[in-house]
């Protein structure tokens, strides 16, 4: 089930949300438990197992490091990390037949053998609910949380339908607390309803209207594709995976705070990055942190004797960060473009360097495009596709300067192209912000009823978008 | 006081009534959807129940089934959802707003009609089948008629947005020269609403891809002068082709075509619709057996207007669930039977067709006393059977090769 559906929104939603406030506070874990695997079940039921067995093996075995962990003779931390060997082993054993195995296979048919693909199904949303698992048996190695003695509390955690499917990668030390006892509050459940608008309003009105140009863009043949319009499709594509990818997260925060929960933001406004290193600290944050916590600073992080070694850390994470979204080349590829790039801030310490204005407004251009270069070889439908693409938008392929496909896209959309830009900045923010703290009482309480408007037409247009059917991509097929 | 005051501001923000309010709306929408379900369902099985109405027993359920189809979009795998065409008319509305010319797969033309451009190339099917009939008809002494129906950007390319090609007229003049080069009978009514000076607006509704219902009785009118030019029927009777001899019934607003279903009715507006039944006396008698689409058989008879028509798609007027224009001849069908024992023409005639028929082949029964009607796209038997059955002295294809698999029987 997708958040941006009508199932979701008229049926799954106002059900959940009905009984669980009407139920004694014991029962709540139960029963958000139950609608979390029923969510995760609607499509594709067989693959609940899967979950339900991810669950039950993590909880087993932190129990049992836990129980290791506690004593401090040298055998039972031997025991301690053996236990965290298999389980690390065991999931991603679980992730690599799931979602890496037909690659290999591939790759390895490539030498000449002739190995049969398995053709798996992917489960939805494996590799968020593979790391959450995970960090939270790390964290219980390291001690840095408590072993969770409940199963059906660590199965919500795993298993939260907000965050399921598309992130935030939540840690299990951010809600360990909330899932034994938590607040709720009509403030946090405003807030979390305002979220979830924003998020749903993104994914729908943006991020859906964007992948019409950019599939528009991208499912054309070389030749056709005029330089412009590359450009053009490429942009819509930046545009679509921020707000589809940042509306989903947005949409798991604000569910979160319905039922009390409080999850870390996942985005802060990546396209006004001015380097590659901050584009990382604002792009799904939540991945990079667990990569940085889980990989990079165990490997010894930037705080190593020589440069080779800090090479050799980003590129382990870096090509971890690429695999991770996807078992295919152009993800590889597109993860050590960005080892590359920030190995070069890294070591050559630009742009901070810089001491020109100008110098550093260049290398924030320099930084978007290899933002959208990037994008476009994560788009593609594979590495030649990519080149292919990108030769284009160079005018590298016999292509034209502009078409009438052009015209078409922004006099189709252009309303949706000048939205999605400004809503990669923080424009409406600061705009609220000052009008918050203006001290004029009849401005603040016009934009505070304006804006209660403003977010309920959102939401009612986007719903007309649901509901014509029109195009509604599922872009985490991959993830 | 103020204390209250206080608390009162503390809760009711601005946030708080957004919340009231979102909660209050997807409420609403799950009890409201579910109550359509359970209105629906109970509708059926009132009819079901209530005996007294049994003649129309199969028609309340055809109904319900048919609203059924409307309303749940099974290519989305979406659930019924409550006044579902409100919203499509907020997004029509806003789409128009911000001057888009494609909104869910339809373009809207410079004069405002709602086409969806088409640049699939045609098979040679049509061709293939028109001609295995004709040596049919040849050799049994059958007549043949075909009538190929334009889309209505023919002849009006240039009202297509910049951006949008459509290859439809080519492939339509393509086709009808490869039939009259077969020396198939064949009206090309592309050209021939051309050379009668009818324009688009004329001849097109602007929310549906049919042509509107005047043009079709027109286009009877015209089929039965060519079947007398041809020497298949003797003269008839001006009566049955005079304007004057016919109510048209006038509906303003009455129609949103499937066109306009997708869009909404503030993209482009909704059409008006025209009701044409003769002024004099006819006994009809009407069948349609179960097919495809269809799991029960009808049968009526009377007068023109309540046999000719299904009357409760023109009852009432609901924009999104019902379709005034299926009315005529009781929409789409596999087979259906009209018999005319006083008409003019004691002759059997095979009337084969897509929707584009309907009109024209609701009138053809006035004028013979035996028809049977076909759309391939519905029927289940086996043609060559019922051809041999029902042993036809003339047949009419009559459609858009848009549609061809409506009037091409695969294996034939």
């Amino acid at each position: 089930m997708i958040f941006s559906s009508n199932v979701f929104l008229f049926w799954f939603l106002p059900t959940v949300l009905i009984i669980y406030y009407l139920l004694h506070a014991k029962l709540r874990n139960w029963f958000l438990l139950a609608a979390s695997l029923l969510f995760y079940a609607w499509g594709e039921p067989k693959f609940v197992l899967v979950m339900i067995g991810s669950i039950l093996f993590n909880y087993l075995m932190a129990l049992a490091i836990g129980e290791e962990r506690r004593r401090e003779e040298k055998l039972h931390r031997i025991l301690a990390k053996l236990l965290l060997w298999i389980t690390v082993i065991g999931n991603l054993g679980l992730l690599f037949i799931y979602k890496y195995l037909d690659f290999t296979i591939t790759n390895i048919n490539r030498l000449g053998f002739q190995i049969p693909l398995k053709e798996l199904v992917l489960p939805i949303g494996i590799s968020f609910f593979t790391f959450q698992a995970m960090s939270y048996v790390l964290d219980v190695y390291f001690k840095t949380v408590d072993v969770q003695r409940k199963p059906q509390n660590l199965g919500l955690y795993i298993s939260f339908f907000p965050q399921l499917i598309a992130g935030p990668i939540v840690r299990y030390q951010t809600i360990a607390a909330q899932i034994d006892n938590r607040q709720h509050t009509v403030s946090d459940f405003s807030e979390g309803v305002r979220r979830f608008i924003i998020g749903f309003s993104k994914k729908v009105l943006l991020a859906n209207n964007m992948a019409l140009v950019a599939d528009k863009a991208f499912n054309m043949p070389d030749p056709e594709r005029s330089i412009l319009f590359a450009w053009i499709g490429a942009i819509a594509y930046s545009l679509q995976i921020l707000f589809d990818f940042s509306g989903y997260s947005e949409m798991a925060i604000g569910l979160g705070k319905m039922f009390g929960f409080h999850f870390l933001e996942n985005f802060d406004y990546p396209y006004i990055s001015k380097s590659i290193s901050e584009f990382w600290r604002r792009w799904h944050m939540s991945l990079g942190q667990w990569f940085r916590d889980y990989v990079y600073f165990p490997l010894g992080g930037s705080r190593v004797k020589t440069k080779k070694r800090l090479i050799f850390n980003l590129f382990v994470v870096w090509s971890l960060t690429g695999i991770w979204h996807g078992a295919s080349w152009n993800f590889i590829f597109w993860g050590l473009i960005y080892f590359v790039l920030i190995a070069f801030e890294k070591l050559t310490k630009y742009p901070d360097k810089f001491k020109s204005k100008s110098a550093k407004i260049v290398y924030q251009f320099f930084t978007m495009l290899c933002v959208v270069g990037g994008w476009v070889l994560f788009r593609a439908s594979g590495l030649r596709a990519a080149m292919s693409y990108l030769f284009s938008m160079l005018g590298l392929t016999d292509n034209s300067f502009t078409s009438v496909d052009v015209v078409v896209a922004l006099r189709e959309y252009w309303w949706f192209f000048l939205i999605a830009l400004l809503c990669s900045t923080p424009i409406f923010r600061s705009l609220a912000h000052r009008i918050d703290t203006s001290g004029h009482r009849y401005l603040v309480s016009t934009f505070h009823t304006g804006r209660v408007i403003v977010y309920l037409f959102l939401l009612i247009w986007s719903v007309s978008f649901i509901m014509l059917g029109s195009h509604n991509p599922f872009i985490y097929f991959n993830f | 006081m103020k204390k209250l005051f206080q608390l009162t501001k503390k809760f009711i923000t601005s946030e708080a009534i957004l919340a009231v309010c979102f909660v209050a709306f997807i409420v609403y929408m799950s009890i409201a959807s579910a109550a359509d379900v359970l209105t629906i369902g109970g509708n059926a099985i009132d009819a079901a129940i209530d005996k007294s109405v049994a003649f129309n027993l199969e028609e309340q359920i055809q109904i319900m089934n048919d609203q059924f189809e409307n309303m749940i979009d099974t290519k989305q795998n979406q659930p019924l959802l409550h006044n579902k065409g409100s919203y499509i008319d907020l997004n029509g509305f806003m789409a128009n707003l911000m001057g888009q010319k494609e909104m869910n797969q339809r373009v809207k033309l410079r004069n405002g009609y709602l086409y969806p451009p088409d640049n699939g190339a045609y098979g040679t099917k049509l061709k293939n089948f028109a001609y295995s009939l004709y040596q049919e008809c040849e050799s049994s002494g059958r007549d043949l008629l075909i009538g190929i129906v334009p889309r209505k950007i023919y002849g009006n390319e240039n009202m297509l947005p910049a951006g949008f090609t459509d290859t439809t007229s080519v492939a339509t003049d393509t086709i009808v020269t490869e039939l009259e080069q077969l020396g198939i009978p064949i009206m090309h009514f592309g050209k021939i609403l051309q050379e009668h000076g009818f324009t688009m607006e004329d001849a097109f509704y602007k929310t549906d891809h049919h042509w509107r219902a005047e043009t079709g009785w027109w286009a009877y009118t015209e089929i039965i002068k060519v079947l007398n030019e041809q020497g298949y029927i003797h003269s008839v009777d001006e009566k049955y082709i005079d304007e004057g001899n016919f109510t048209f019934e006038m509906h303003n607003d009455f129609f949103l075509g499937s066109d306009g279903k997708r869009t909404g009715r503030y993209y482009t507006g909704i059409d008006d619709f025209v009701l044409i039944y003769p002024n004099f006396d006819v006994e009809l008698c009407y069948t349609y057996e179960p097919d495809k689409k269809r799991k029960t058989e009808l049968v009526r008879s009377g007068i023109f207007r309540s046999t000719a028509f299904n009357p409760t798609l023109i009852e009432t007027e609901n924009h999104y669930n019902l379709n005034p224009y299926g009315s005529y001849g009781w929409g789409d069908k596999g087979l259906a039977h009209w018999r005319n024992a006083s008409a003019p023409i004691d002759k059997k005639v095979l009337m084969i067709g897509d929707s584009n028929a309907n009109v024209p082949f609701a009138f053809l029964p006035l004028i013979f006393t035996t028809c049977d009607e076909m759309d391939f796209r519905h029927y289940t038997g086996d043609f060559r059977s019922h051809l041999e059955d029902f042993d036809p002295d003339i047949i009419i294809i009559l459609g858009a090769v848009t549609s061809e698999i409506a009037l091409v029987c695969e294996g034939f």
